[in-house]
């Protein structure tokens, strides 16, 4: 019978009026995955931080292998091997990955007060083969490692403090599917060495495959815990959420479903290693999803198309106006918009208020003559978009940095939506949020998609990319390895051929 | 070999490459300086002219790569390294404390200086910035009521060091410099304190929850930067002989140098690390004012002038390849 790894016990935390955990009582057994599921704002990842010394609880015992436990901070939770991977990049993108991996902890490495930062490489090598990650560079800047490089170097950095209890929150919403295979054999792993681990992931199908044990929070409480087994989707989205999810999300037609006007035209489209030759048309009303491994430079192409990287070759052309789109500029003046993967980093601006991030796009829709602006058609404007797109906060006075990432992305999203826009890329729109807001989000799509916007789609999600797109362009190192339409070839089977 | 080990070598290949390529261009740019000097550029004496007059503003750069990092931005540096250099000389001359109290007194003084400023930023939970120019004003005023004290008691208000000036002759401040330069090299690339500077800097939260001691790593940086200022103004004030006092925050100018190499090494920082940076480029400022006061360039106009505009090249062409907007 497995043992208690940890065990939490009427674990309690407010912020001002917001109860975050309540009472929450959990216990994670030795050598399981433990799941945490609920919506944005359900107060997982405050119990994690309490868990891992973040945060201290208002109320509450926990006990760690039979003994107290009660983390001060992270150090203190590191020492008696309790790490974790938080949902926002936390790395220093001015020193080596490996120096961050052991950052905090250099001493170790130390003779004379001199550290030996080729000792500190050779252990990070080693952290990355004793648990089979993918390879990243520990050499270097951090900052020029993508996303899921970085989130490997997270996980790294955590396991390289020896844990017997791992947290990880989220860290698969960053990761493409190959890589996410690599993340669940590590997982497998660490089990099977009598360590545990709480998972936090708004993929539930992952959390079911992946967890023994899920727990369900609603509210700051823990609604059910139960084996994964004991559970269906359907019935821990209800459970989530507090009510019946309304069919599926996705769209529920087989058949591609778009307008024969052609919007953009994008001709041998190549941009430096990262991609090669890319052909394809959007048309009026299509989602065109774009798929493929880590690496193969999906997230590239949006970033090409919209105009934010330069010299690349091949043309990209808006076929209303005949135009060929090189800059943001010259995307936006022809309506069209981009929503970037990393929120947080390119897409908001986390300490302005939510007013200003959905008026600052729209600047020039509701300028004056004279470029001023009326305080009343500001206020006006994010009103509306607050209310249509359902934003929750306090008033758009709140200061976006303080929503939670679901709330955040429909900020994201609806100050795009808000324009007359004939086209839209979007790079991984539902990335940290529930499935709450993930319906909602899709709920947005499939509106946009029947007022004839063009949709661009990229995700490292296939599941979504095979519930919502028209047709899927599929790409493999680099280059476009195939185009999929939804009525002929929508199968994971036929997925894997032209990816893998 | 393991993919791991490959990744590495791939990493430090692209890295060579570059620094190959900056000395190269390094190279022939310094060729053709000396061409357009008639051959006076790179004469052996003119080497050791422009590497003696770099010292200081080298030494005060590599104090603020410690200070600055941190995101403390002190201005007070200027008036700090006149008043540290000028109690050492009096301490020196007139307190007859000799080389014992040149050397320590200038050296303490300054590192608690910088301590001083930067507690202050700290404690009272004010910008770097607003505590840095209030500083500067005290240590400005300190030094200029002891001036007029000077003025009235003694006759002249500067202090000259008129004997204990060894230290500012060509092989001792070469020594100096090279030593400076393998101290702050191993501080800021192969100790803690150099990585957590690092870390605090780029991001405190991050920082923070890796067990790294903010202010501790603040505190320990502006001295460890302190220090490294003191010895450039005791090496200056050894070299020229006096620090003259300074009003109205006009000591700002003292550090406007230093800051420029700063900001130039920090334009290079991808190639080298800073103190590496910040020494080749304390070198090639010092060495562009000495061109372009061969070439007959007036000082103080056309030379700030086309300090300036080295400054925004050299910034375009770290930046070449940056996408984004550069803060």
């Amino acid at each position: 019978m497995m043992k208690d790894k940890i065990q939490i016990e009427n674990i309690s935390k407010t912020f001002g009026n917001t109860v975050a955990n309540n009472n929450i009582n959990l216990l994670i057994k030795t050598g399981s995955v433990h799941g945490l599921a609920g919506e944005n704002g359900s107060g997982k990842s405050t119990l994690a931080s309490i868990i891992c010394g973040m945060q201290k609880s208002d109320t509450g015992t926990m006990l760690k292998d039979g003994l107290p436990y009660l983390p001060l901070n992270p150090i203190e939770a590191n020492d008696k091997h309790v790490a974790m991977v938080v949902q926002e990049l936390g790395i220093i993108g001015m020193l080596p990955p490996a120096i961050n991996m052991f950052l905090g902890k250099t001493d170790q490495f130390s003779k004379s007060g001199i550290v030996n930062v080729k000792m500190i490489q050779k252990a990070a090598k080693e952290q990355f083969e004793k648990w089979e990650l993918p390879i990243i560079p520990l050499t270097g800047v951090t900052e020029k490692l993508s996303i899921e490089q970085r989130k490997i170097l997270e996980l790294a950095r955590a396991l390289a403090s020896d844990p017997d209890l791992l947290i990880l929150d989220e860290i698969s919403q960053a990761l493409s599917q190959d890589t996410r295979e690599a993340l669940y054999k590590f997982i497998k792993k660490f089990t099977e060495q009598g360590k545990s681990i709480l998972m936090i992931t708004h993929d539930l199908e992952e959390m079911m495959k992946i967890c023994d044990t899920i727990s369900v929070l609603r509210d700051g409480e823990v609604i059910e815990t139960k084996s994964s087994q004991q559970f269906t989707i359907s019935e821990l989205q209800k459970i989530m959420i507090g009510r019946e999810v309304s069919g599926n999300y996705y769209r529920d037609d087989h058949k591609e479903d778009f307008q024969q006007d052609i919007i953009l035209k994008v001709n041998n489209l190549s941009f430096g290693h990262e991609i090669e030759n890319i052909n394809f048309d959007l048309y009026k009303g299509e989602i065109l999803g774009i798929c493929g491994l880590s690496d193969a430079g999906i997230h590239s192409v949006g970033k090409v198309l919209f105009g934010l990287e330069s010299g690349f070759t091949g043309t990209i052309t808006d076929v209303v106006s005949g135009k060929n789109l090189k800059t943001p500029q010259d995307v936006l003046k022809v309506k069209g918009a981009y929503l970037s993967k990393d929120r947080d980093a390119d897409g908001l601006m986390l300490k302005a208020s939510v007013g200003q991030n959905l008026t600052i796009p729209n600047a020039s829709l509701i300028a004056g003559p004279l470029g001023f602006m009326n305080p009343k058609k500001v206020r006006e404007l994010s009103e509306s978009a607050r209310k249509n797109f359902e934003i929750k906060c306090e008033g758009v006075g709140s200061i976006i940095g303080q929503l939670s990432g679901g709330n955040k992305q429909k900020v994201n999203l609806s100050r795009w939506l808000i324009r007359d826009l004939n086209f839209i890329i979007l790079d991984c729109p539902t990335r940290g949020v529930d499935v709450g807001v993930k319906a909602y989000i899709y709920g947005v799509l499939k509106k946009a998609k029947k007022d004839g916007i063009g949709i661009i789609m990229i995700t490292d999600e296939l599941t979504e990319a095979l519930g919502m797109a028209d047709r899927i362009l599929v790409m493999r190192e680099h280059k476009q390895s195939g185009m999929l339409s939804r009525e002929k070839d929508f199968s994971a089977e036929k997925m894997a051929e032209v990816m893998l | 070999m393991t993919t791991t080990t490959a990744k590495i070598k791939a990493v430090t290949n692209i890295k060579t490459k570059s620094q190959i390529k900056f000395i190269i261009i390094l190279f022939a740019v310094l060729v053709l300086c000396d061409i357009l000097t008639a051959g006076k550029l790179l004469r052996f004496g003119n080497i050791v002219y422009i590497i003696a007059h770099s010292i200081f503003y080298t030494f005060v750069s590599w104090g603020m790569i410690f200070i600055f990092t941190t995101g403390i931005t002190d201005l007070s540096i200027g008036a700090n390294v006149i008043l540290a250099a000028n109690i050492g000389a009096i301490c020196a001359m007139d307190l007859g404390m000799g080389y014992v109290g040149l050397i320590f007194v200038t050296v303490i003084a300054a590192a608690c200086f910088e301590l001083l400023s930067v507690m202050c930023s700290i404690g009272l939970r004010i910008p770097s910035w607003i505590s840095g120019l209030g500083m500067t004003l005290i240590f400005e005023a300190i030094l200029d009521i002891y001036a007029a004290h000077r003025a009235v008691t003694v006759g002249s208000n500067v202090i000259t060091l008129s004997k204990f000036r060894a230290l500012g002759n060509i092989p001792v401040m070469i020594l100096f410099l090279v030593a400076g330069f393998i101290v702050s090299y191993i501080l800021f690339n192969r100790t803690t304190l150099g990585f957590n500077i690092a870390a605090v800097g780029g991001n405190q939260e991050v920082a923070k929850a890796m067990g790294i001691k903010i202010k501790k790593t603040i505190i320990t940086g502006a001295f460890v930067g302190g220090l490294l200022i003191g010895i450039g103004g005791l090496l200056q004030v050894s070299y020229v002989g006096k620090m003259y006092p300074q009003s109205g925050m006009s000591s700002l100018s003292t550090i406007f140098r230093s800051l420029a190499i700063l900001l130039l090494g920090q334009s290079f920082s991808n190639i080298f690390t800073m103190p590496v940076s910040v020494l080749i480029c304390g070198i090639l400022v010092n060495g562009l004012f000495n061109f372009l006061t061969m070439m007959g360039v007036p000082s103080g106009t056309g030379q700030e002038m086309c300090l300036g505009a080295l400054v925004i090249v050299c910034g375009i062409i770290s930046h070449w390849k940056y996408r984004g907007v550069v803060k």
